[in-house]
């Protein structure tokens, strides 16, 4: 019932049909009724005079269009140049492959492409030792650049070069602790003095030191590496601090390579770790699984 | 009632044809395209974009020109296309003005154009095309579009619904609409006097 009392209101305008008719009549152009004529007269008055003989000044422009129309690009022929100036309206039209390009921008594969080259530029001069001081400085603590000053046959192993840009590194070295040699086998990453190298790694192995054997905490300095108390520049943790983890104490005996670790305790790997022992010494276990799990 | 009287008929195969081959007929063959369509074009224009009519449609007609080779289809498919063109060009010049609106007063006419004064006392007075224009332009803007795409340009309801992206039922209800607001304007127009 209530549906149908909208209809009812519809179908009660007895000149709705009606309506109907006479409007698409005059949309169509067709004879209006002849009971509705008086009625929409005016209405069919005023589109009679929208469909009225074309004015002088609606064709005043055929003279430019004909213009337009002659340079045309005929089918076969060389497209226009891009950027033509369009004799009707003066406007300059993008034409051909501006216009393809314009659309199709590649933007972020040219952002991409362009931070690629950038980056790697970097890093290629950063590893040849190329950037100033600082900005050498820099990569050197952040992705094991050579340190700033050295050389590029020295960069080759930035975890060398950093082991030997430090004074502590130098100080080792002096003290016979260890071979100024570097071990080409030891991962980049595994013995670098950057920061990031620096984690608390728990690892035990290659310590020759005047320090008494003691407990040796992760993030500790690599004990056998300096005097108790010392602290490289390059080293801004806290090195000695101890943690609440205590390890056991590394049996291992000290080894030139491993004299060179870093401070702040990084973790050789265990390839540095043969490397030091000559292959003939059982190896210690992964010192990284010790700091990795805290008790 | 006519369609600016220049509905081509049969002929506009053959004036299509000559004037995509580019032979020697095609000048007069394209002038006769343009005598018919450009008129309607331009009413339909200073409705929907009274401020650039003159430029939407020398622009429509650089897209046409360009694409005339690549066309195919009836005189009644030219004139979807023709419209179609042009509608995109005057939104895509509305949406440009928007952005960078500009207002030359001193340059606006004294007289009353489109969508100024009172459209119906326009044709009352006289009953031009430019009064027609003008109190049409009065209109809704869909509803006067719906009104010149079916009146002036000649396209039939599916056309229309197909070139305003609705259907074919919302455009009738619209003509219908505008024709009857148009009849209300000028019975009251007609009945103060």
């Amino acid at each position: 019932m209530t549906r149908r009392e909208p209809r009812r209101e519809k179908s009660s305008r007895p000149d709705r049909p009606s309506d109907e008719r006479s409007l698409d009549a005059l949309l169509e152009g067709s004879p209006l009724p002849d009971r509705d004529l008086s009625r929409w007269q005016p209405v069919s008055q005023v589109l009679t005079a929208l469909t009225s003989v074309p004015a002088s000044s609606e064709l005043s422009g055929e003279a430019r269009a004909l213009a337009e129309f002659r340079v045309r690009p005929l089918p076969g022929a060389e497209p226009a140049p891009a950027g033509r100036r369009s004799r009707l309206t003066g406007r300059r039209h993008v034409t051909g492959l501006r216009r393809v390009t314009r659309r199709h921008r590649p933007r972020p594969a040219v952002a991409a492409v362009a931070g690629a080259v950038l980056i790697g530029g970097f890093l290629a001069v950063a590893y040849a030792g190329d950037l100033p001081a600082a900005a050498q400085r820099l990569a050197h603590y952040t992705i094991g650049a050579p340190a700033a000053g050295r050389s590029p046959a020295a960069g080759l192993d930035p975890g060398r070069s950093s082991r030997l840009a430090t004074p502590a590194g130098q100080a080792s070295a002096r003290s016979g602790h260890g071979s100024p040699q570097p071990d080409r086998r030891t991962p980049r990453g595994s013995v670098s003095g950057s920061p990031r190298h620096r984690q608390p790694s728990g690892s035990p192995s290659g310590t020759a030191s005047g320090r008494p054997p003691g407990p040796w905490w992760p993030g500790q300095q690599s004990p056998g590496h300096q005097g108790p108390g010392h602290q490289g520049p390059g080293s801004p943790d806290p090195s000695g601090s101890p943690s609440d983890s205590p390890t056991p104490v590394p049996t291992q005996q000290p080894s030139p390579s491993a004299s060179l670790a870093p401070p702040g305790g990084a973790s050789p790997s265990p390839s540095a770790t043969g490397s030091t022992t000559g292959g003939s010494r059982p190896r210690q276990p992964d010192p990284g699984s010790t700091s990795s799990s805290p008790p | 009632m006519p369609i600016l009287g220049n509905v081509i008929g049969e002929k506009f195969e053959r004036l299509l044809a000559a004037a995509r081959g580019g032979t020697g007929e095609a000048d007069g063959a394209f002038s006769a395209l343009w005598r018919d369509a450009n008129p309607a074009l331009l009413r339909y224009l200073r409705v929907i974009a009274p401020e650039a009519a003159e430029d939407i449609a020398a622009d429509t007609w650089v897209q046409v020109v360009r694409g005339l080779g690549g066309f195919r289809g009836d005189e009644a498919a030219w004139r979807a296309w023709l419209f179609t063109t042009a509608r995109r060009r005057a939104i895509d010049e509305g949406r440009r003005r928007s952005r960078r609106p500009v207002v030359s007063l001193p340059e606006l006419p004294d007289d009353a154009g489109p969508g100024s004064a009172d459209p119906a006392d326009l044709v009352l007075e006289k009953l031009s095309t430019e009064g027609a224009i003008a109190i049409i332009s009065a209109l809704p803007r869909f509803q006067a579009e719906v009104i010149l795409l079916r009146v002036v340009a000649g396209l039939d309801n599916q056309a229309v619904a197909r070139l305003v992206g609705r259907s074919p039922g919302a455009v009738r209800v619209a003509a219908h609409r505008g024709l009857r607001h148009l009849a209300a304007t000028l019975g009251e127009t007609t009945g103060d006097l």
